[in-house]
């Protein structure tokens, strides 16, 4: 009980010390996606959100999955905590670290919170004990992370691709794949559609090159979603699909769309 | 003045151009503005707005020439302003173009005679936003603080862990300085036309970067957001090593850096990388990219918004070559200034023009 109360007391002193903080992050490609938050963070666990003031938000441990988390703990909320619609009774993944005083924080800010039903617990530990088993064996780790894209959970398909994908452990064997989930008939997310479009292009995946060419020339897409296929389109160099997907690019009203075009069709400085 | 009568065309000319190619055609007109530049932030409410009619390529989409006609323009969807004739050098000037507070998008049209008939173009939409709230702030003087402990040796550990080695001593030694002097010369370029310079030392008024060997690899750098820079005296943190992971596990398989490049190609990645960050860090806290309708559309942490974009004629997202992208999708290769993960082609991370044209109205 002692212990308790001296570690309430701890956290509360770092809360008011650390309340408001508000440090906006740098982190590296990818570094929402699990790989990194794991690595970033010292426990991780599934928490229903009790009280949420705006300044302080409490947490009720619901399923712990790494690390050592209390039952009951409170975190400051920093700029960009404060902005997340954090609804209390709601459940969420959160990665945490200890701050220089010793108290609970986020490992990453905002990067570290992610709504989640307590239904998919299961499907977190199991993801997690897979990752913390193969993280550091690249070979090991991709064939989980390729399971894991047909998860039924977003952030780890999210996860997956990402971790996948700027770890570069995707290969030209991996082209149907990887076209399957750049397909806007998916139900894949747009942060994964946009990797799977980058990948094909960076593996010089030309046999899907008409497929991203019509990507780009889908005036349904979204602007971003048009320029991951074209940047695919320029990582193998097919100027000629590009090209053909002028009229529609043209139609776009984005300048943005129409301008890294032009880029892509103008000889590349050395 | 002839009052041409267009309703604005649904079909963009491009489209029209390519999908009419059989019949003989002068290509497509295309209106550009070259004066102020688009999607920036501007405090006057009013602008003279300039530019030219371009006649462009059916096929190659390439400009072909500047043409004399009519050019004219409107503000979120009101009315056109009058006609404006070019001058002889083919320039068109809208005067005085009303700007209300807050985001703006203005459009336009042109017109041209040709033997053929009548030649339309576009204006594309773009921003100019007017803002109240921004006033000169003075001098931003920024110390790059490389005293901590470890530092080199993280340095060098990214020299020889991206390259065939062995490197000698020496050789580390060089790459250690020529990044740092890299660093100092990538932020100098980044924050060129404002006036955020690098100072000599620390002390009250001057922003230091402090950059650590740090604790985890999941965190480039931290930096206080401080919109409007209200507080010149901070400290923004770059973690070298953090670099050091993810560049030695991740640079050659996910760029176009080769083990076989020269030590002078590893420092200008790796300085770039750092220079990147750094600039980054202390955009931040000068107010980049501030979150909200009022401040200056960021999202995800104070970065450009890659959504922001996909709802409007902006551009402020680029997966890493503009400097305030965020950094979860910010792509290895742009952090190191090549335009592609596959073959080196150089495009070096800048302040695109909105963010710029904040540094330059609060610190000009």
């Amino acid at each position: 009980m002692k212990t308790h109360v001296l570690f309430s007391s701890i956290l509360c002193m770092a809360l008011l010390l650390g309340a408001g903080k508000a440090l906006a992050l740098d982190i590296p490609p990818g570094g929402d996606a699990l790989g990194h938050q794991l690595v970033a963070s010292q426990s991780s666990v599934i928490a229903q959100l009790t009280s949420n003031d705006g300044t302080v938000m409490g947490f009720t441990t619901a399923v712990p999955l790494t690390g050592q988390v209390p039952t009951q703990f409170r975190l400051a909320h920093d700029t960009y905590t404060a902005t997340e619609r954090l609804v209390p009774g709601n459940h969420y993944l959160l990665f945490l670290s200890m701050d220089a005083a010793g108290a609970l924080q986020l490992a990453t800010s905002a990067y570290s919170i992610v709504a989640v039903d307590l239904q998919e617990a299961a499907s977190y530990r199991t993801a997690i004990a897979n990752y913390q088993q193969t993280w550091r064996d690249p070979q090991s780790f991709k064939r989980v992370a390729l399971a894991q894209l047909d998860a039924s959970v977003p952030y780890l398909r999210y996860s997956a691709m990402a971790d996948l994908a700027y770890r570069g452990l995707f290969t030209a064997d991996d082209g149907a794949l990887l076209a399957r989930l750049a397909a806007s008939s998916t139900a894949s997310q747009p942060e994964v559609r946009k990797l799977a479009l980058g990948q094909i292009g960076g593996l010089r995946l030309v046999a899907y090159a008409e497929q991203l060419g019509a990507v780009l020339g889908n005036a349904a897409e979204t602007t971003s979603i048009r320029l991951a296929a074209l940047d695919g389109l320029r990582f193998m160099d097919r100027t000629d699909v590009i090209q053909r997907q002028a009229a529609s690019v043209g139609d776009s009203p984005s300048p943005k769309l129409k301008a890294r075009m032009l880029e892509a069709l103008e000889p590349q400085p050395q | 003045m002839k009052a041409h009568s267009s309703s604005r065309p649904t079909t963009r000319k491009w489209a029209v151009g390519l999908a009419l190619a059989a019949i003989p055609l002068f290509g497509f007109d295309r209106g550009c503005v070259t004066q102020p530049q688009t999607d920036i932030l501007v405090t006057s409410p009013s602008v003279n707005v300039q530019g030219y009619i371009g006649r462009y390529d059916d096929n190659t989409l390439e400009w072909q020439e500047n043409m004399a006609g009519w050019a004219r323009m409107r503000v979120n969807g009101g009315a056109f302003m009058a006609w404006d004739q070019t001058d002889a050098n083919n320039v068109w000037q809208q005067s005085a173009v009303p700007l209300p507070l807050g985001v703006n998008v203005l459009d336009g049209e042109t017109w041209r005679s040709t033997p053929n008939g009548v030649v339309s173009g576009n204006i594309d939409d773009f921003i100019l936003e007017r803002k109240n709230d921004l006033v000169a702030n003075g001098s931003q003087p920024v110390f790059l603080d490389w005293s901590a402990a470890g530092l080199d040796a993280e340095l060098k550990a990214i020299a020889t862990g991206t390259l065939n080695g062995p490197l000698t001593a020496a050789q580390q030694n060089a790459f250690v300085a020529n990044v740092k002097a890299g660093v100092a010369n990538f932020f100098t370029n980044a924050y060129a036309g404002t006036s955020v310079t690098l100072a000599s030392a620390p002390g009250t008024g001057v922003h230091t970067v402090k950059f650590i060997v740090g604790d985890s690899c999941s965190l480039f750098g931290y930096s206080p957001g401080d919109y409007k820079n209200t507080n010149k005296t901070q400290t923004s943190h770059v973690l070298i090593g953090t670099f050091r992971c993810v560049l030695v596990d991740r640079l050659v398989s996910t760029t176009p850096a080769e083990l076989t490049d020269t030590l002078a190609m590893r420092v200008e990645d790796v300085a770039t990388a750092i220079g990147r960050t750094t600039a980054h860090e202390v955009g931040h806290s000068l107010g980049l990219t501030a979150e909200g309708e009022t401040r200056l559309h960021g999202c995800g942490g104070s970065h450009n918004c890659e959504a922001y974009d996909d709802a409007n004629p902006s551009d402020r997202f680029d997966v890493g070559h503009h400097i305030m992208d965020p950094g979860g999708s910010s792509k290895l290769y742009a952090r190191i200034g090549q335009s592609n993960p596959n073959t080196r082609a150089k495009k070096t991370p800048y302040f695109e023009r909105y963010g710029k044209s904040y540094l330059k109205l609060i610190h000009p």
